[in-house]
């Protein structure tokens, strides 16, 4: 599956520390962006053929009823 | 109760029925763990606060209702002990971490209430990863607990003193928690049954949370009948936990002595599962397949489907939830955490919100095409990790770069399955070279932990790997 290396940019990462008010120590976007940025890639082409009309839920499809307690 | 026998190495079902029939009295039992706990703590750090004297107060409870013969629970005086993150009103409960040291509980958790009603004891409050977010063992607030097995190597986690203590006999069975394989891996390193149940199965109330999508609570014990017992007493709708599901509790221990396996169709997904599983684990593994298919069961090869997105799913929905949980102790106390902890949670910031609602909207799509592939098998059987315990220095890498990778390496082969929400039961397999034991990962269909312990109790009849115990 092909992967978008820059699914999660460090200047983005950063930004959103800064947004969150927490600490940025150094290294850290870079880090982020390597190591979660592919996984977050993958799933996005996965994310990209869902359903418009499809809700969260668990076991709604495979079991072809609604989640109790949902 | 036979002189040569140490009460402690009892199975918890021989245990309760012991007590039960005045064979051996709850203090006495209770003081054989605390022998075990004398000469296995030093060595395997399982406890995080021991509570001795409380214990032994509960057993001469025990002792006299009987002896007015009084109507007992199934576990009256069988001491247990928890990973130190279900809380109890009034008691100090550190989820394994410096921010919670001195944290006292306002209630008590729903698996607590469920073991007391039932005359269960409890030892104390067992060591566990920081926040339940790690999966070696390590902890740089209380020291990292050690496997029984061999004391250089990782009990694996997040359930690191439930596993140890389990394993060293220093109580009959404990519960642990699963969000990404904490249940199921230690219980491979440590040589347990080891049980994650379906979502929704078991109460989360008053247990600390990580991520409310894939948090799961269960038990975890030597023997596979002891451990449905203890999920039968565990499982079913509470009004304290809204996602607790109200769907019948299933009769496990029945499944466990029920034999009837023949002609169950057990499905091997070779592609991922097996990819990374070294020789000694895999020559183990194929040994349980022949026992099952000794047993009649039916052996069949399974497609899984690409399992890359399934982990990518499960780790956007566990860093963005336990970020959102952590956010304000991020954003007052960072230095607080251990530096691997703080990294982990730090993670979360990075994601957007449709990323997230993207996870929550895929699930029930993949979880179609995992039972899919299944192809009417009854159940999966795959590797829990990909080797025995690892040593503690080697994975001694807290905040470092490489942490990222020796964590998913961990729990490859069972976060994806918190993702999907399925029931996944860790069954000891035997010990490959150097005495370390190695397990296997039942896997079934939602709700069907019937199905898993049917299996896994014909398994263990015909290995019993538990009579096998740390010296």
């Amino acid at each position: 599956m092909k992967t978008d290396k820059t699914a999660l940019p460090p200047p983005l990462v950063a930004a959103m520390f800064a947004e969150a008010d927490v600490a940025l120590r150094s290294g850290r976007p870079e880090t982020i962006s390597a190591t979660l940025g592919p996984g977050v890639a993958v799933f996005r082409q996965i994310a990209r053929k869902l359903a418009f009309e499809r809700e969260p839920g668990l076991f709604s499809v495979a079991t072809g009823k609604k989640e109790a307690g949902r | 109760m036979s002189k040569t026998v140490n009460p402690a190495t009892l199975g918890l079902i021989e245990a309760a029925r012991a007590v039960a029939q005045g064979r051996i009295s709850a203090q006495a039992l209770t003081e054989a763990c605390l022998a075990r706990i004398a000469d296995w703590q030093p060595r395997v750090n399982a406890f995080i606060k021991l509570e001795a004297d409380a214990a032994l107060k509960a057993a001469k409870v025990v002792d006299r209702a009987r002896k007015r013969g009084a109507k007992l629970g199934k576990l009256a005086g069988v001491p247990l002990a928890h990973k130190d993150m279900y809380y109890r009103a009034g008691r100090e409960t550190s989820c394994g971490s410096a921010i919670r040291r001195h944290w006292k509980a306002e209630d008590t958790a729903t698996a607590l209430q469920r073991l007391d009603a039932v005359g269960a004891l409890d030892l104390g409050r067992l060591n566990m990863a920081e926040f339940a977010f790690g999966p070696t063992g390590h902890n740089y607030h209380y020291g990292h607990a050690r496997n029984p097995w061999n004391t250089d190597r990782i009990t694996g986690g997040s359930s690191s003193g439930s596993a140890a203590a389990v394993a060293a006999r220093m109580v009959f069975g404990a519960l642990g928690s699963d969000t990404g394989g904490s249940i199921r891996q230690p219980s491979h390193y440590c040589g347990l049954v080891g049980m994650k149940p379906t979502w929704g199965r078991v109460s989360r109330a008053a247990a600390m949370p990580l991520s409310y999508s894939l948090d799961t609570v269960g038990p975890m014990t030597t023997r596979v009948e002891d451990n449905a017992l203890l999920l039968e007493l565990l499982a079913g709708a509470d009004p304290r936990d809204p996602t607790a599901s109200d769907r019948p509790v299933g009769r496990y221990v029945a499944a466990v002595r029920s034999g009837a396996v023949r002609g169950l169709k057990l499905a091997v997904p070779r592609r991922y599962f097996w990819d990374k599983l070294n020789k000694p684990s895999a020559e183990c593994l194929e040994q349980a397949l022949k026992v099952f298919a000794k047993l009649g069961v039916k052996i069949v090869e399974m497609a899984p489907p690409d399992m890359a997105p399934i982990t990518a799913a499960a780790n956007i929905l566990v860093s963005a939830e336990a970020t959102a949980l952590h956010g304000n102790w991020l954003r007052t106390r960072p230095n607080l955490y251990s530096d691997q902890v703080r990294a982990r949670l730090e993670n979360g910031l990075a994601l957007s919100a449709v990323d997230y609602i993207d996870a929550q909207r895929w699930r029930s799509e993949a979880v179609a095409a995992f039972l899919a592939a299944m192809n009417g098998a009854d159940a999966i059987f795959t590797p829990v990790a990909d080797r025995p315990a690892p040593t503690i220095a080697e994975t001694d890498v807290a905040g470092k770069p490489e942490a990222g990778k020796v964590i998913a390496t961990l729990t490859r082969l069972t976060r994806p399955i918190n993702y999907l929400g399925l029931p996944g039961l860790t069954v000891p397999a035997g010990f490959v070279r150097g005495g370390l034991p190695v397990g296997f990962q039942l896997i079934g269909q939602p709700f069907d932990e019937e199905m898993l312990y049917r299996l896994a109790g014909a398994y263990e009849a015909m290995t019993r790997h538990y009579e096998r115990v740390p010296a």
